[in-house]
């Protein structure tokens, strides 16, 4: 397939969608799942936050329309939107902590709850763990390890640089084995 | 000890297929049409889709260039392909958007919002910002209300000497919409209601007390070129008349029900079928939805609480959207008739702001507590305004007009402090948003 009928096919996708509300409606039902997983899983499987950054990648998608190229298919476009929701969120979770400063009490916390360690394919607990992490750990855990991406790229999309994130992305993975009860693990 | 691989590869275990609850789906659906239905207007339109085009060039150009094209001479076709486009399109621009106005109903773009503060009508750009005082007189001056094609606005404006508490003799004044060159349309008026425009701009109509125990309706011309109309010179008292969308009826709250008249005031038809204390509350009578098929309106039942009704113009009874263990009043219909706003008694603190569908079936509860004000839509259908006039912890700034941005959303609200906002002042609606051309 050529890149120009590749473009034209995303572009034609999109532009169909937009073109009545049923189309609408049947695109958008088409396409969530996909989005609200991939958003809901790197947000420690919080439901409402799922939720909320899953429109608002919709709105933002509508709104740059006509930005998109159609390199990919229109779905993954859309999971690039989520993420720098994403990341915007956890930047602005960031901020907050800062603010409040409570970053030591969640810390505290998480040493505590190394008590009791599940088993390990329980995804709740597993969730549970990601989510007590604070917010730069957790978004650099959701983009390297959950999206792959090269820890400079990830270090763009959070507004660091890459040694900074390379340093991140370490404390994240002791704090998660931390928080998930694996520090004593013997495997 | 566990190895940072095998803490990859648990966090990876989370990265699953999951479905979105089914009340989320439909909701957001709803909401999201809104937004795609803007968005398609704004394709539609000249400029629009022109931008589109463009745009749509523009990436198709990178796209084929990208993964081939290493040559300069590529690159340079690209480059002046794409300046030609550019060029073209501002051309376009500014040659088209001049003296662009909005349709007269449905979606349009967002202008500056108006409100009462301080006695006076004020305006402020969407965010707040660049707020402007429009009226300057001895009296007060309230209820603002933009024309539909977003080049005049019209208000009350009470005599000096009225007691700001219970004003009686009011002026209906048009002016631009920067306030300039008002023109009194109809002198000390009692009992004088919202102010209500024709779709094309041209007529605005109002009801007044023409005794000291009836109120009529009025149209009349908003250039102020001929007297006013009086709609129901022989019939029962009528008031809060609201215009059609096509502009060739008026509907009108009367002692009987809800009617709808001729713009002349004739052939009057009774669209209610049941009995109520008095429909439409502090001189707000009723709103036409934009395909012009249904009017929403509030009225008090004999034994219960205001409610909201929509009543269609196919001789059906009509139908109470409300809940009935609350009071609910001031409903309206965002610009593309998907959605309805209204306000409804909450814990104490205030009523609530409710968005329902077009049926009425209840989408979500606005978080936080206002007053017993109109919500205004936003042009685009996006942002709602609700007005707030009760100070209290948890409104430190006091009296408020808030736009809330992204009605499906949970951005926080813009607040444009409006003091001076009471009920005692009893303003049906303290703010109206700016039509303009969508961009």
């Amino acid at each position: 397939m050529t890149a120009r009928t590749t473009v034209a096919d995303g572009a034609n996708e999109l532009r169909a969608a937009l073109g009545s509300d049923a189309a609408f409606e049947a695109w958008y039902r088409r396409s969530l799942p996909r989005v609200f997983s991939y958003v809901l899983s790197r947000c420690g499987n919080d439901v409402s936050l799922a939720e909320e950054l899953s429109q608002q990648t919709f709105v933002a998608a509508i709104g740059q329309r006509v930005r998109f190229d159609g390199r990919s298919d229109v779905t993954t476009w859309l999971c690039g939107i989520a993420r720098h929701k994403l990341a915007d969120h956890f930047r602005a979770l960031e901020r907050e902590e800062r603010r409040r400063m409570n970053l030591e009490v969640r810390q505290i916390q998480l040493s505590d709850s190394g008590a009791s360690r599940p088993g390990l394919d329980d995804r709740a607990a597993i969730a549970d763990a990601l989510r007590s992490l604070p917010a730069a750990q957790r978004a650099v855990l959701a983009f390297v390890v959950l999206d792959d991406l090269p820890v400079a790229e990830a270090a763009r999309l959070m507004g660091k640089s890459a040694a900074a994130t390379h340093s991140l992305l370490h404390r994240a993975r002791e704090a998660f084995r931390h928080a998930y009860g694996g520090d004593s693990d013997d495997d | 000890m566990m190895t940072d691989d095998r803490i990859d590869a648990l966090i990876r275990r989370l990265d699953v297929q999951s479905s979105p609850a089914d009340g989320f789906v439909g909701s957001s659906a709803a909401d999201l049409l809104v937004v795609a239905r803007a968005a398609r207007a704004r394709d539609a339109s000249r400029i629009g889709r022109l931008r589109r085009d463009v745009g749509t060039a523009l990436t198709s150009v990178g796209a084929m260039v990208r993964p081939s094209s290493t040559t300069r001479s590529g690159v340079a076709w690209a480059v002046l392909v794409a300046t030609l486009l550019l060029a073209a399109a501002l051309v376009a621009l500014l040659v088209g958007g001049q003296h662009r106005l909005p349709p007269p109903f449905g979606l349009a773009g967002n202008g500056r919002i108006a409100f009462m503060a301080d006695g006076h009508v004020f305006t402020s750009a969407p965010d707040g910002s660049d707020r402007r005082q429009l009226t300057f007189g001895d009296g007060t001056e309230l209820a603002p209300t933009f024309s539909p094609d977003g080049t005049k606005i019209a208000y009350r404006q009470f005599l000096p000497g009225e007691p700001a508490s219970d004003p009686q003799l009011a002026d209906v004044v048009v002016a631009d919409a920067d306030g300039r060159h008002p023109r009194v349309l109809d002198r000390a008026a009692q009992a004088l209601s919202n102010i209500a425009w024709s779709p094309d701009s041209a007529f605005v109509a109002y009801s007044r007390a023409v005794s000291p125990d009836h109120e009529r309706s009025f149209v009349a011309p908003a250039d102020g070129s001929g007297p006013p109309h009086d709609l129901g010179a022989s019939s029962d008292d009528s008031w809060g008349p609201t215009w059609s969308p096509d502009g060739t009826h008026l509907a009108m709250a009367t002692l009987r029900g809800l009617f709808v008249v001729r713009r002349d005031g004739t052939d009057p038809v009774k669209l209610t079928h049941g009995s109520y204390v008095e429909i439409g509350q502090k001189g707000e009578g009723a709103e036409w939805s934009p395909d012009g098929r249904s009017i929403l309106f509030s009225a008090g039942s004999p034994d219960g609480p205001t409610q909201v009704y929509l009543v269609g113009l196919d001789g059906a009874p009509e139908r109470q959207i409300s809940v009935d263990d609350w009071s609910a009043n001031a409903a309206s219909w965002s610009p593309d008739g998907s959605r309805i706003a209204y306000m409804r008694s909450g814990d104490g603190s205030g009523p609530v702001a409710v968005i329902t569908d077009a049926t009425g079936h209840e989408i979500r509860q606005l978080p936080g507590q206002y007053g017993w004000y109109q919500p205004t839509w936003s042009p685009d259908g996006r942002s709602l305004i609700l007005t707030d006039d009760h100070p209290g912890p948890a409104n430190d700034v006091g009296p408020a007009v808030r736009v809330i941005r992204e009605v499906a959303g949970k951005a926080k609200p813009i607040v444009i402090p409006a003091p001076g906002v009471t009920l005692d002042m009893l303003p049906d609606w303290a703010a109206s948003w700016q039509r303009v051309a969508l961009p």
